[in-house]
């Protein structure tokens, strides 16, 4: 009973002051919707970042390495190395292509189309899954068979929605035949301008045996290559193992070295967002400090008045907990209602931002932001409730007076 | 027993300083059921620190207060405040009603804090604001009525709740000669309703309307119509 006449006198309080209750919420509205914002669109950069490399596929080495004026070459080597660390390893390839020009069959054609060379391990190292027929083998390897396997764009460009397998392409004017389609990396459904552009790169891609250099572009030397590690320890472990190897090879007076992993540039990347996050976090942490400083003066500024009017209350008698009961239930009330509203403007400026300047579906950092709300209700509660909690214990006639 | 009791009451400021002043210094005064009694006294007499201390808006430094035979000295804020909520109804000078709220819901105000149910609350309300006249006014706001319309929602609010003892500060300082008739009229009112009112005022003219009056200068009474001694009650 007690406390809904509480409820009752503090909603009442709340909106005959529409003014000082809007302000006393804006505080709160601007400081929390800026950390949701701010931390999300990081979280979202960094997500998307992490989506893009885990598609590139986790745990990849990339080498690359070249000899001065020597046409000697390290491939089979490398590759006899490789095979006796397949304690770490699940497989190698060539990461090198050729451009096709217009890739046909039929009137069907592949513009600018990108023929990779790779092993029969491509897939795995590429992050590629079969969808139909069946991926590059040994044996096509070995022969340097006139065979390649269609990425999902290439397939659709060439093929439309006819079965591919059995038929011929011609590459360069070289007949090659169709053994098989990888599914999509990259999918088209999200309308995603950036992902567009993926799709097409990657998907539209043609994969060859390495072998088959030798008819399409003799003159090309492979020197670089993907290895695909087991995990992220075995990672760490096959660089320093490839490291050592190729230290013992080459040296700077005849040639060139890089043995790396997509790992690190996750990690950089995480570590970069973290960086970042720790900033604009602070940024948006003084912004809800600022907001709570603003609640704070306006709850002050009006002790005076509020002084008076608690003498008032207090005079016709009002007991000091109803009074600071009142004032607590409007403090929080305002304080909670203005961190909801936060809540509500941080999600919506997270989507639309997103989607205005990272062209990206973003989704807002709740936990944060219920912190962020938590802290300021936390702020307009103490600052809204002090005046009461003081003028409340004044006799009367020193509120009235409202010192 | 009287209602009112005060014995020696001292109200002291700033005690054993140079600055020490003497709001009351030393005051009995026996006010009984159903008087009318002005309290008159120049700007700085002492009158309204007495009205504060009669109303249990202010504590006196030394004597003893009984009001209906209660000694307020030693009550609790709880128990302070239900006897300012049931047996005092405030008519003041500046008259003291929150801006915010309306003419109506000031009025009700007082009956929340006593607990009364929404329903009788709001026809208590409205008619005491009938009673003053202010029936087309009960949802202006303070600032949208004339100063002798906020003193009669502030007669309003003090009546709604019936109280035993009506104290009014100056009502009608802050009112010309013709509204504060109005007021005045109000206050004979609810004496001859059986309330008890105390009238504090520096203006003879007001004054006579009551039946009793007491003089207070430098805190201390100087003269009472009654004459008064406290020894007993007739």
């Amino acid at each position: 009973m007690r406390l809904i006449q509480s409820f009752r006198i503090a909603f009442k309080a709340i909106l005959a002051k529409k003014g000082r209750s809007f302000l006393t919420m804006l505080g709160i509205i601007i400081g929390v919707a800026a950390v949701i914002i701010l931390v999300s669109l990081v979280q979202g950069y960094r997500d998307q970042m992490m989506d893009y490399w885990a598609k590139q596929g986790e745990n990849k080495i990339q080498i690359d390495y070249y000899l001065w004026g020597s046409s000697k070459s390290l491939d089979e080597e490398l590759y006899t190395y490789c095979q006796s660390l397949d304690e770490y390893i699940e497989g190698v390839t060539p990461s090198a292509s050729i451009w096709g020009g217009n890739i046909s069959h039929g009137t069907k054609r592949l513009q600018d189309s990108q023929v990779f060379l790779g092993s029969d391990q491509y897939s795995i190292c590429s992050g590629f899954v079969l969808a139909s027929g069946r991926d590059l083998s040994y044996v096509d390897v070995k022969n340097a068979n006139r065979v390649c396997v269609l990425g999902d764009y290439a397939k659709e460009k060439l093929f439309n929605y006819q079965d591919p397998i059995g038929k011929n392409i011609l590459i360069k004017g070289e007949r090659f035949t169709v053994i098989g389609v990888y599914k999509p990396l990259y999918g088209t459904d999200e309308g995603n301008g950036n992902d567009e552009w993926m799709h097409q790169y990657y998907d539209g891609a043609v994969v060859v045996p390495y072998t088959v250099k030798r008819i399409l572009e003799p003159s090309m030397q492979i020197n670089a290559f993907i290895v695909k590690a087991k995990d992220k320890e075995s990672t760490t472990k096959a660089i320093s193992y490839l490291g050592n190897w190729f230290s013992a090879r080459i040296s700077q007076d005849n040639g060139y070295y890089d043995v790396s992993s997509s790992n690190t540039y996750i990690d950089s990347t995480n570590e970069e967002t973290r960086m970042l996050k720790i900033v604009l976090g602070g940024i948006a942490g003084i912004a809800l400090l600022v907001g709570g400083i603003g609640i704070m003066n306006i709850m002050l500024v009006t002790v005076k008045e509020r002084t008076r009017e608690i003498g008032i209350r207090k005079s016709i008698g009002a007991e000091r907990r109803t009074i600071v009961g009142q004032f607590l239930i409007e403090s929080s009330v305002l304080s909670f209602v203005g961190g909801l509203i936060g809540i509500a403007v941080g999600a919506l400026g997270t989507v639309v931002l997103g989607k205005v300047l990272f062209n990206m579906t973003l989704y807002p950092s709740m936990g944060i932001g219920l912190g962020a709300a938590g802290v300021s209700v936390l702020i307009g509660i103490i600052f809204g409730a002090y005046p009461a909690i003081r003028a409340s214990g004044l006799q009367p006639v020193d509120a009235l007076r409202g010192e | 027993m009287n209602l009112i009791d005060i014995k020696n009451v001292y109200k002291i400021y700033n005690e054993g300083l140079d600055s020490e002043v003497r709001a009351l210094n030393g005051v009995s005064l026996q006010i009984d059921r159903k008087e009318f009694v002005a309290i008159i006294g120049a700007s700085g007499s002492g009158k309204s620190t007495l009205m504060n201390v009669i109303g249990c808006l202010d504590i006196p430094t030394y004597g003893e207060y009984a009001l209906d035979g209660e000694e307020i000295t030693e009550l609790t804020d709880r128990e302070l405040s239900r006897i300012r909520n049931k047996e005092i109804g405030f008519i003041f000078q500046g008259f003291n009603l929150i801006e915010d709220l309306t003419a109506l819901e000031n009025v009700e105000l007082p009956l929340i804090y006593r607990g009364t149910r929404p329903s009788e609350r709001r026809g208590l309300a409205e008619r005491a604001l009938e009673k003053v006249g202010l029936a087309d006014r009960m949802q202006h706001h303070p600032k949208e009525m004339s100063g002798g319309q906020q003193q009669r929602v502030a007669i309003a609010r003090a009546l709604a709740c019936k109280p035993p003892i009506i104290l009014a500060d100056e009502p009608t300082g802050n009112l010309d000669s013709r509204t504060s008739a109005d007021v005045m009229a109000l206050l004979r009112e609810m004496h001859s309703e059986g309330s008890t009112v105390i009238l504090i005022t520096h203006d003879d003219g007001i004054a006579a309307s009551a039946e009793r009056v007491v003089r207070i200068k430098d805190g201390q009474i100087i003269a009472d119509s009654a004459s008064h001694t406290g020894e007993e009650t007739p």
